[in-house]
C-alpha cells in the first residue's frame, strides 16, 4: 500500500494527527506553486487551510474512494479551484469562504439576525457535553447515518442513537433559549 | 409502520429519501408548522456544527504554522552517509593492519551504525517525537534490543521507512539478519526525507554477510559500488576481498 492511500486510510478513521502530517508535508510545495497567482501568501495560506479541510471532509464523506491521482494532484486541484474563486470574487470575506454550503446544504445565511442565531447555536454546540457533541459532529459534519453512529459508539439499536441524537437537539435549544434569556435580562 | 416527524427529518440528512418521498416531505412541511420548526433549527444546527467544526480544524492547522519550523537537516540522509564513511574510516585502518578472511569478519569490521538524523529534527510538539527520540537515544546507546522494542511499537503507530530502517540496524546488532531484511527490502525508490537506496543495499549486503551469504553481499555490494553514493568507495573494497574469499 502507497504512502498515499496509508494517509486517505487514516483520514478515513478521522486521524486528525495525520491531517496535520499531510499538511505540513505539502505546505511548502504548495504555497511555491500557488505563487503564480497574484495573492498574497497569507491569502494563500488560508486557502491551503481551507483545501486541506475540504480534503479531510471529502475523505471522510468517502468521496476519495478509488482515487485515481496523487494525493498532492488531488489537493492542488481543490486549492486551484479556491484560489480561482477568491480571485473571482475576492470580495467575499474569509469567514463566509469557510462555511461553503454543502451540495444540499443550507442556503447561505443573509440576514445580520440569522447570523446573530448562527453564532448563537455555535457557542452552545461548544457547551454540550462531549457524548451529544460528538453525536451531532458525526451525523451533521461527517455525514454518517443513525447506523454508522451506532457502530462506532457502540449503542445497542439505531433507536437509541435517535432517541440520544434528539436529547442533543432539545439541550441544544435550551442553552440556546437559556442565553437569550440571560441577555434579555442584562438589557433590562 | 408510518414515519414519525423525526423519522422525515433524518431520512433527509440522511440522503435516504427518494424523489417521491421528497415530494411528499415537502408536501408535509408545508401543512405542518412544527415539522417545518424543527427542520428549520436542524439545518441551522447543521451550518452552526459544520462552521465550529471547520473553525476546529482550522486552528489546529493555524497552530502548526506558529510552532516552530521544522528543523530540517538540509544536508539530507545522502550525505549523511559522509558520516558513515567516518566511522568506516575506522574499519579501513584495522583492514589494512587485519586482512578478513570470512564473510563474519567483513561484517564485524564494516557494520557501523548509521547517524541519527532524525531527532531532534523531528517536529517537538509532535506525541510521537519524545517516543523517537528516546527509541533513537537507545539506538546511540547501543541499547539495541530495547531501541528495537521500542521503534517496533512507534512503527504500529506511525508506519514510517525512517523507523523500520532504524529499527532493521537495531536487528542487524541483535543478529537477526533476515528480519532485518525484510525491513530493508522496502526501500525501491529514492525518497524525499528518507534514506538513500544505496544505504539500503549497503546494509543489505552486510545483513548477507551476516548470513554468511557472499555472493548475494556481492550482488548489493555491487550496487552500492555503481550507485554514485558516497558509499561506492567502501563498496569497491569490499568487493576485492569478498572476490580473493
Amino acid at each position: 500500500m502507497n504512502k498515499d492511500q496509508q494517509w486517505i486510510d487514516a483520514l478515513q478513521k478521522g486521524d486528525r494527527e495525520i491531517l496535520g502530517k499531510i499538511y505540513l508535508h505539502h505546505r511548502e510545495g504548495f504555497l511555491r506553486y500557488a505563487q503564480r497567482y497574484a495573492l498574497p501568501e497569507e491569502e494563500l495560506r488560508d486557502i491551503y487551510q481551507d483545501s486541506i479541510i475540504a480534503l479531510y471532509e471529502n475523505v471522510r464523506q468517502g468521496k476519495l474512494e478509488g482515487l485515481k491521482s496523487s494525493l498532492k494532484t488531488y489537493l492542488y486541484a481543490i486549492g486551484k479551484y479556491k484560489i480561482l474563486a477568491r480571485l473571482k470574487n475576492s470580495a467575499v470575506s474569509t469567514s463566509e469562504l469557510m462555511v461553503e454550503p454543502l451540495a444540499d446544504g443550507p442556503e447561505p445565511l443573509e440576514t445580520s439576525a440569522a447570523e446573530e442565531r448562527q453564532q448563537k447555536l455555535q457557542r452552545a454546540y461548544e457547551q454540550l457535553g462531549p457524548r451529544c457533541r460528538e453525536i451531532l459532529r458525526r451525523f451533521y459534519y461527517e455525514a454518517q447515518k443513525l447506523e454508522e453512529i451506532r457502530e462506532a459508539l457502540d449503542y445497542p439499536n439505531r433507536d437509541t442513537v435517535k432517541a440520544q441524537k434528539s436529547r442533543c437537539l432539545k439541550q441544544l435549544k435550551e442553552i440556546v433559549h437559556s442565553h437569550g434569556q440571560r441577555q434579555a435580562g442584562l438589557d433590562q | 409502520m408510518d414515519k414519525d416527524k423525526q423519522d422525515w427529518i433524518n431520512d433527509y440528512f440522511e440522503g435516504r429519501l427518494s424523489r417521491e418521498q421528497q415530494v411528499e416531505f415537502d408536501l408535509l412541511l408545508q401543512a405542518d408548522d412544527e415539522l417545518a420548526g424543527d427542520f428549520q433549527f436542524e439545518k441551522e444546527v447543521r451550518e452552526a456544527v459544520i462552521r465550529q467544526e471547520r473553525a476546529v480544524l482550522k486552528a489546529q492547522l493555524q497552530e502548526l504554522d506558529r510552532q516552530p519550523a521544522v528543523v530540517r537537516r538540509h544536508f539530507g540522509w545522502w550525505k549523511v552517509a559522509a558520516a558513515l564513511l567516518l566511522l568506516l574510516g575506522l574499519a579501513g585502518t584495522l583492514w589494512l593492519t587485519l586482512r578478513p578472511t570470512s564473510t563474519g569478519q567483513l561484517y564485524a569490521q564494516y557494520m557501523a551504525p548509521y547517524p541519527n538524523v532524525l531527532t531532534p529534527a523531528v517536529r517537538g510538539a509532535e506525541a510521537d517525537a519524545s517516543a523517537l527520540a528516546e527509541a533513537l537515544a537507545l539506538y546511540e546507546a547501543e541499547d539495541y534490543a530495547a531501541a528495537a522494542h521500542r521503534l517496533e511499537q512507534l512503527y504500529a503507530k506511525s508506519p514510517q521507512k525512517s523507523i523500520a530502517f532504524y529499527r532493521a540496524l537495531c536487528l542487524l546488532y541483535l543478529e537477526q539478519p533476515a528480519e532485518a531484511l525484510v525491513l530493508l527490502e522496502q526501500w525501491e525508490h529514492e525518497e524525499e526525507g528518507q534514506p538513500a537506496v544505496a544505504v539500503m543495499h549497503w546494509y543489505q549486503a552486510l545483513a548477507h554477510l551476516q548470513m554468511n551469504q557472499a555472493d548475494e553481499a556481492l550482488r548489493f555490494f555491487t550496487l552500492v559500488s555503481q550507485s554514485g553514493d558516497s558509499l561506492a568507495t567502501p563498496a569497491g573494497e569490499i568487493i576485492k576481498i569478498l572476490q580473493g574469499l
